[in-house]
C-alpha cells in the first residue's frame, strides 16, 4: 500500500498550480512520456517572451537564434539557449523558409495560440473550453451551419465536461478547503449554465430528436452545479469558523474590502471581542496644540523698516542747507537795512546790473515767505523806467524791513500783512 | 474559580470599555490589568481601564486612533479652562463655562459652530462630557490619561495658562 503523503498546510495547498499539475493533464493526450511536460514554471515564461519578441514588427523578416537571445530578458542564458533549441526542434520557430542552412526563424502561428492555451488552462482550468464549445455551438446552431451529428456530438463533449467537473468536485468534498477553493475559483458557473440554458432552447427548436441528449447534459450541469454549491458553502462555513485568511488570495480580499457592503464587513467580527475603542491623547500632542494656537496678539504691526542707504542722513542735510540758507538771507537783509528797520531798496536795485538786481529780488522774497526769517517786502505800484539802466524798468517803492511779528508766527502773505497792520 | 471570574471580569472591562465597580466588589483586576499594560481607574460608580505608565501605545509605532491638529487645539483650550489649578488632577475639573464654544472660539480665533462640531467628536470619544446642568466636563478619558501624561501636562500648566488668554 503507497505510503500517504503528509497533509498540506493551506500556503502548501495554495500552490497547486504548478505546471506539471496542471499543464499535464492537458498535455498529456500528446506527450511522448510522462516527464515530456515542462516542471519549472519559468519555462512557461521563456515561452512567452520568446512569443513576444518574434512578434515585433521588427520580426517579420525573422530573427536569428542569436537575435532572438539577445532581445529576450532573460537572466538565465543557458535555460534559453536549451529553450530555443526545443522550440526549434518542435517547430515552434521556423526557418524562414524551408532551404536548408537557413539561419533566420520566425514564429509559427499555432506556437502562439499554445502559448494562450496553456495561459488560459493554468489559470482558467477547462472552464473556458467549455465556453467556447457552448457559445460555438449555439452561434452554428443559429447560422445553420451546424449539422444535427456536429450538434450531438457538441453536446455530448458539454455533458462529459460537467459530468467531468461534477465528480472532481465530489472527489474534493472532503479535500482541505484550500485546495477545494482552488478548484472552484477557476469556475464561472452562472455564465456556464446560461449558455447551456440557451444552447439546449436552440437545439430543441431545431433538432427536436437530440432533445433528450440536450436534457441528460442540463442533468449533469445541474448535478455540477450542486456541487459547486456544496463546495462553495463549505468554504465560506470552515473557512470563516477558521478564520482561514489565507483560503481566499489576496485580490479576492482586496476586492471584497472595496467593494463588498459595509454591513458584511462589519458581520465578520460580529463575534470578536476586542478592546474598546479609545483615542490615544499624549502630552506632548496637547503641550503641541497650544504651541500652534497660543493666541496672538492683536495690535497693528509696523509697517517694515524703509531701506535706507549708509552714509549721513539726507533729512539732516536737507535741514542743514535750509538753516544755512536762512542765515544767508537774514545776513542779506541785515546788510540791506543796517541799523534800520525798513528802507527802500529801489535805488540799489536799479543801481546793478539786471541779473544781480534780480537775483537779490529773489532772495528777498524768499526771506518774506519764509517764517523764520524776520523779512519783510513790500512792492508799490509805482513805476519806474529808464532806457539808459541796465534795470531799464523796476517796481517803486520796494520796501524792506524787519518783521513786526514774532518769527514763529508764519506769515501769509506780505498783502495779507498789510491789511493786519494799522 | 476566582482567576477565571477576574479573567473574564477584565475581558468584559476591555470589551465594553466600563463595568460598574459593584460588579468588581471583592475583586480586584490590578495584577490582571498589569499584565496587559493597563490599569483600573475608578470613575464614581464606574471602573475603566487606562494605560499603566510605560506602556502607551508608541506614537512611532503601529497606527493608533488619535485626535488630529484642530481637535487636540479644541481639547487643549478646554484643559485650559477646565483645570486652573496645577496642584491637583485634570479630572473632574471644573465644568466649562456656558458660553464654552464661544470662549474657545475666542481662543482658537474660529467660528463657535466650528468650536462646536469638534466639542461633539471629543464628547464621542468621551474627553468632554455633558454634565447634568448641561454643561461641558472633562469626560472619563482624561480620568484614564497615564499618571505620566499629566506628570508632562502639569509641567506645561503655564502654556494652559496662556492658552486660556490669562497672564502670560
Amino acid at each position: 500500500m503507497p505510503r500517504r503523503k503528509r497533509a498540506r498546510t493551506s500556503a502548501e495547498q495554495l500552490q497547486l498550480e504548478s505546471p506539471s499539475e496542471v499543464i499535464a493533464p492537458f498535455a498529456a493526450p500528446f506527450a511522448r512520456d510522462a516527464r515530456a511536460v515542462i516542471e519549472d514554471p519559468t519555462h512557461v515564461a521563456v515561452a512567452r517572451a520568446v512569443v513576444d519578441v518574434c512578434c515585433r514588427p521588427d520580426a517579420a523578416a525573422g530573427l536569428s537564434l542569436q537575435e532572438i537571445e539577445d532581445r529576450v530578458s532573460i537572466d538565465d542564458r543557458d535555460l534559453l539557449e536549451r529553450r530555443l533549441r526545443v522550440f526549434v526542434g518542435l517547430g515552434m520557430l521556423r526557418p524562414l523558409d524551408d532551404r536548408k542552412g537557413a539561419m533566420r526563424y520566425v514564429l509559427d502561428p499555432r506556437a502562439l495560440a499554445g502559448v494562450q492555451v496553456v495561459e488560459r488552462i493554468t489559470t482558467q482550468g477547462g472552464v473556458s473550453e467549455l465556453l467556447l464549445l457552448l457559445d460555438r455551438t449555439a452561434a452554428a446552431i443559429e447560422t445553420q451551419t451546424a449539422t444535427a451529428e456536429q450538434v450531438s456530438s457538441a453536446l455530448e463533449q458539454a455533458r462529459v465536461f460537467f459530468r467531468l467537473f461534477a465528480d472532481t468536485l465530489a472527489r474534493l468534498a472532503r479535500a482541505p478547503i484550500a485546495e477545494l477553493y482552488a478548484e472552484i475559483r477557476q469556475h464561472e458557473q452562472q455564465r456556464l449554465l446560461t449558455n447551456l440554458d440557451r444552447l439546449v432552447r436552440l437545439v430543441a427548436a431545431t433538432y427536436p430528436q437530440l432533445e433528450p441528449l440536450g436534457h441528460e447534459t442540463v442533468t449533469e450541469a445541474q448535478r455540477y452545479d450542486r456541487y459547486l454549491g456544496a463546495a462553495a458553502d463549505r468554504i465560506v462555513a470552515e473557512g470563516g469558523a477558521a478564520r482561514a485568511f489565507d483560503v481566499l488570495t489576496p485580490e479576492t480580499w482586496r476586492t471584497a474590502a472595496i467593494h463588498a457592503p459595509w454591513e458584511e464587513l462589519a458581520a465578520v467580527a460580529a463575534a470578536l471581542v476586542f478592546d474598546a475603542p479609545g483615542v490615544v491623547v499624549q502630552a506632548q500632542d496637547i503641550v503641541a496644540a497650544v504651541e500652534e494656537w497660543r493666541p496672538r496678539g492683536r495690535g497693528r504691526e509696523l509697517p517694515p523698516e524703509p531701506d535706507v542707504p549708509a552714509g549721513p542722513d539726507p533729512l539732516e542735510q536737507r535741514r542743514a542747507m535750509r538753516s544755512a540758507r536762512r542765515q544767508r538771507l537774514g545776513r542779506q537783509v541785515g546788510s540791506l537795512l543796517q541799523d534800520r528797520t525798513a528802507t527802500d531798496i529801489t535805488g540799489v536795485l536799479r543801481g546793478g546790473p539786471w541779473r544781480a538786481a534780480s537775483a537779490m529780488l529773489a532772495n528777498l522774497l524768499e526771506a518774506d515767505r519764509d517764517p523764520e526769517v524776520p523779512a519783510v517786502v513790500e512792492i508799490g505800484d509805482g513805476l519806474l523806467a529808464d532806457p539808459g539802466l541796465d534795470v531799464a524798468w523796476c517796481s517803486t517803492p520796494v520796501l524792506l524791513s524787519w518783521s513786526p511779528v514774532p518769527a514763529e508766527t508764519p506769515k501769509v502773505s506780505t498783502a495779507e500783512a498789510e491789511q493786519v497792520e494799522p | 474559580m476566582t482567576v477565571m471570574r477576574s479573567a473574564l471580569l477584565l475581558a468584559r472591562l476591555r470589551a465594553e470599555g466600563t463595568l460598574a465597580a459593584a460588579d468588581l466588589a471583592g475583586i480586584d483586576l490590578a495584577a490582571e490589568a498589569g499584565e496587559i499594560g493597563k490599569r483600573t481607574v475608578r470613575i464614581g460608580a464606574t471602573v475603566r481601564l487606562g494605560w499603566a505608565d510605560g506602556h502607551e501605545p508608541d506614537p512611532e509605532g503601529p497606527v493608533t486612533s488619535r485626535l488630529s491638529a484642530f481637535p487636540t487645539g479644541v481639547l487643549a483650550a478646554a484643559l485650559a479652562l477646565a483645570w486652573p489649578d496645577a496642584s491637583t488632577d485634570p479630572f473632574p475639573g471644573e465644568p466649562l463655562p456656558p458660553d464654552a464654544a464661544e470662549q474657545l472660539g475666542v481662543i482658537l480665533d474660529r467660528d463657535p459652530k466650528v468650536i462646536s462640531k469638534y466639542l461633539g467628536e471629543l464628547r464621542a470619544c468621551e474627553l468632554l462630557t455633558l454634565g447634568g446642568d448641561g454643561r461641558l466636563r472633562l469626560g472619563p478619558a482624561v480620568a484614564a490619561w497615564t499618571p505620566r501624561t499629566v506628570t508632562a501636562l502639569r509641567r506645561y500648566h503655564h502654556l494652559l495658562v496662556v492658552a486660556r488668554g490669562g497672564r502670560r
